[in-house]
């Protein structure tokens, strides 16, 4: 087993973490941080994060198996979300 | 935490030592619906040094997907009189908020994030094209509208590669760089091909092509693995105007949250008993006394607009606390000692409690800035005991802070009025000067 972690920062209203289908329940660490974290056997899987906030405000994310990383950054859009879309993440065993 | 105050500017001097939170409410503002916005403040206010913290965490249940835990202490140190009601923002003693709600933001939204993932992999493709065009000779580029999808842009590409190829200054054919663009473009014609089963170009397509140009920096920093920031669905959609044929089900502008908390307020004070309308000045008591509240929100989103609703019932204490001196006298000398202490014992009263916040962020006025984040909101909260009498408060903060780091900052000014029809107790107005700075203050 492997552990998943996402941390998202720059996010005023929420986010929401989806890893292989499921919702993984964040926590709300304060100054626009969340952060959130699943086991998970090796594999590839389909993970997206969706944010929310002002218009325009940058964001920025990390998902990591400890080993592949991956860093999102992007802006709100006018109607104040974002998403990554669904993006494949192979978790080392 | 770190937080400095920095001083007031107002005729009643206050000096607040404040945190952006990048979350619900900005100034972590107990009366405001807007949820107290999770981390912690520490301040200085004109009653003494207060501390506020939250914590939120989401939960997956229909109905309830959130809880938020906060707290709020207040002591009175300064060593003057103090009138206050229990229920402004700034008011001696430690306040507490629990409650568990439902927010829209919080939703499984899988054709949202599938289809936006496969309009994020097509504008993916399209940076790889533009990175094989860059090597081609200046007169060999060529020019591929924004709205053409991977298959056309693909195609095109092979055939401008095909006609000129990437030259040295002598104007020889590179043959690596030649191979390099060539495999990339196979990978991804190989990619885009739509057999009956599948649907359309996606994430595992990506990163299969991803693992083949591992060794070729030009083209593996656009995908996950290179660890380069990659942007999100609007920054893709501004570079790509016409392309997102694809996505679908994307969240509404309008989102909101509602939830219910139990607010309890512990407040003490010094007092000294009133019998028959004679005050016992000299036997020294002290009233303790939890206040119960239970209150509903509702906090609605548009765009750059945010307007929350508080509504509630509950106990709340009007303490009207004077010096109390015993006067000593030896020959022609006298000497004072004094305390504050409320003549006669407080009386809690049940209340009706509201409170309403708009805030807009950004501020126009700043335009678009990459690096700051500014807001403004407006508080109102209105207390109506039921023995009759109301007092109401009206704090207007504006504040800027970093768009993203890791450690919230913020900036900002706020003025407040507060009226009460209590004559002794009156109408205040103070201009407070915030500056702080939050981490968070949960790991996981």
């Amino acid at each position: 087993m492997a552990q998943v972690t996402v941390k998202i920062a720059g996010v005023s209203r929420g986010a929401t973490f989806t890893f292989d289908q499921q919702l993984v329940p964040l926590v709300d660490g304060g100054g626009g941080n969340f952060s959130g974290a699943v086991n998970t056997p090796a594999g590839t899987f389909l993970y997206a994060i969706v944010v929310f906030g002002s218009p325009g405000d940058p964001w920025t994310a990390t998902v990591t198996d400890g080993t592949t990383t991956h860093n999102f950054a992007g802006h709100m859009s006018p109607a104040g979300f974002d998403t990554t879309g669904d993006t494949a993440i192979t978790v080392q065993g | 935490m770190l937080a400095l105050a920095l001083g007031s500017v107002a005729a009643r001097g206050q000096a607040q030592a404040n945190a952006a939170s990048k979350g619900s409410d900005p100034t972590q503002s107990f009366v405001s619906p807007l949820g107290l916005g999770t981390g912690a403040t520490i301040g200085v206010t004109q009653t003494g040094p207060s501390v506020t913290a939250a914590i939120a965490r989401q939960v997956f249940n229909p109905a309830i997907n959130f809880w938020q835990v906060g707290f709020s202490g207040t002591t009175d140190t300064n060593g003057q009189a103090s009138v206050y009601s229990s229920h402004q923002s700034d008011a001696p003693g430690f306040k507490g908020k629990l409650g568990v709600g439902h927010s829209s933001f919080i939703r499984f939204r899988p054709v949202f994030t599938r289809t936006a993932g496969e309009f994020l992999t097509q504008a993916w493709c399209r940076d790889e094209v533009n990175e094989v065009n860059k090597t081609l000779p200046a007169i060999g580029q060529i020019k591929i509208p924004t709205s053409t999808d991977c298959k056309d842009a693909v195609s095109l590409e092979q055939d401008a590669l095909k006609a000129t190829p990437p030259v040295d200054q002598d104007g020889k054919v590179v043959t690596a760089t030649q191979t390099a663009d060539q495999h990339i473009l196979q990978a991804l014609a190989k990619a885009v091909e739509t057999p009956a089963d599948k649907v359309s170009l996606g994430p595992l397509d990506r990163q299969n092509v991803c693992n083949t140009v591992k060794d070729n920096k030009s083209f593996f920093q656009f995908c996950p693995d290179s660890t380069n920031p990659q942007p999100g669905l609007t920054d893709q959609e501004k570079k790509y105007p016409g392309l997102d044929t694809f996505t679908k089900d994307a969240p509404g502008k309008f989102q909101f949250k509602i939830w219910g908390s139990w607010a309890p307020t512990l407040t003490s004070t010094p007092y000294r008993n009133v019998t028959d309308g004679v005050p016992d000045l000299a036997d020294k008591q002290n009233w303790t006394r939890l206040l119960n509240s239970g209150v509903g929100d509702v906090a609605l989103y548009y765009g750059p607009w945010a307007l929350g609703l508080e509504g509630g019932f509950g106990e709340t204490v009007d303490i009207k606390a004077q010096n109390i001196c015993k006067n000593i006298v030896s020959g022609t000398y006298t000497a004072q000692q004094c305390s504050m202490a409320m003549v006669g014992k407080p009386m809690p009263q049940s209340t009706w409690l509201a409170s309403g916040t708009l805030q807009l962020s950004p501020l126009p006025i700043f335009g678009s800035m990459a690096s700051l984040s500014s807001g403004a909101q407006v508080i109102y909260s209105y207390a109506a005991p039921t023995s009759g009498g109301h007092s109401s408060e009206l704090a207007i903060p504006l504040y800027l802070s970093p768009a993203v780091t890791q450690m919230s900052f913020v900036i900002g000014i706020q003025p407040t009025w507060d009226w009460n029809t209590d004559p002794t107790i009156g109408h205040k107005f103070s201009v407070t000067v915030f500056i702080g700075a939050r981490p968070p203050i949960t790991k996981q």
